[in-house]
């Protein structure tokens, strides 16, 4: 588990938790970003806004939300790496 | 005279929110492969048999918590100008992350469509979308599998827009009556 301002751009990883208060849980969760969401990081760590992939769509996050999220990797086809 | 319904597109940006609105209305507003393209409402008449629709197509949003611009701007149209029928399209390859706008509007207790829009995409994925389950589960919401950029579902969604609309007349005039016997 990692903090998504750590990813690097290009890898797939599952959403485990977010540590953060109420407000920001809220903003996430209408985003689609919930404990179990799968998504591409398009751009990640170094600086400036991480670029998130939900197939088409895609999401800007600002750096001090993503060091708030808690993440795993991710690969397609239902094996995930070790990374915990 | 032709019957008068007012209609407003809501829905998650990039969902096709203004593609739906051109095949509806017939117009050319810009369209645009990234979200966030239309950031105020813009509104466009539809006849249909004895109805004359006027839709408003509104900027995409993510909730009706809103958080910038143009989500107030969707979220107050909703509250304030009460539209008879919302429709919220719903990208179909998607549908999970669309559905917590669908509830919120819900819970608005809006009469409300969903337009299940680039169905063909969510097709061409794999995705086999079980179209009266989800119904069902939303509260028989009327549920309708659109592929905007062909004008496929465009008929059958203005038919359950009207259907949807004439229900709720007929449920408001009874319960005035009611009210008048009581």
């Amino acid at each position: 588990m990692m903090p998504l301002s750590m990813v690097a751009s290009g890898e797939t990883v599952r959403l485990i938790a977010v540590r953060g208060g109420r407000g920001i849980c809220f903003r996430l969760a209408e985003l689609g970003l919930v404990p179990g969401a799968t998504f591409q990081v398009i751009q990640g760590s170094g600086q400036g806004p991480l670029i998130l992939a939900f197939g088409e769509t895609r999401l800007a996050l600002g750096r001090g939300m993503a060091h708030k999220i808690y993440v795993e990797s991710f690969m397609r086809g239902g094996q995930e790496c070790q990374n915990n | 005279m032709p019957k008068q319904l007012t209609v407003a597109l809501a829905g998650n940006p990039n969902a096709g929110k203004s593609t739906i609105f051109n095949a509806l209305t017939g117009a050319r507003q810009h369209v645009g492969n990234w979200p966030g393209k239309t950031v105020e409402k813009k509104e466009g008449l539809c006849r249909y048999g004895d109805y004359e629709i006027n839709v408003v197509d509104l900027p995409g949003t993510y909730s009706l918590s809103a958080y910038s611009l143009e989500e107030v701007i969707a979220r107050d149209y909703l509250l304030e100008a009460k539209p008879d029928v919302v429709i919220d399209v719903i990208d179909a390859a998607n549908l999970e992350r669309n559905l917590y706008l669908a509830i919120q509007i819900l819970e608005l207790e809006s009469p409300l469509v969903i337009a299940l829009n680039m169905s063909d995409i969510a097709a061409a994925r794999g995705l086999r979308i079980n179209i009266a389950k989800l119904s069902e589960g939303l509260g028989r919401v009327p549920v309708v599998p659109t592929v905007a950029t062909k004008k496929q579902g465009i008929d059958e969604l203005i038919r359950q827009l009207i259907s949807v609309a004439e229900l709720r007349y007929s449920e408001e005039k009874s319960y005035r009556r009611g009210k008048k016997d009581g």
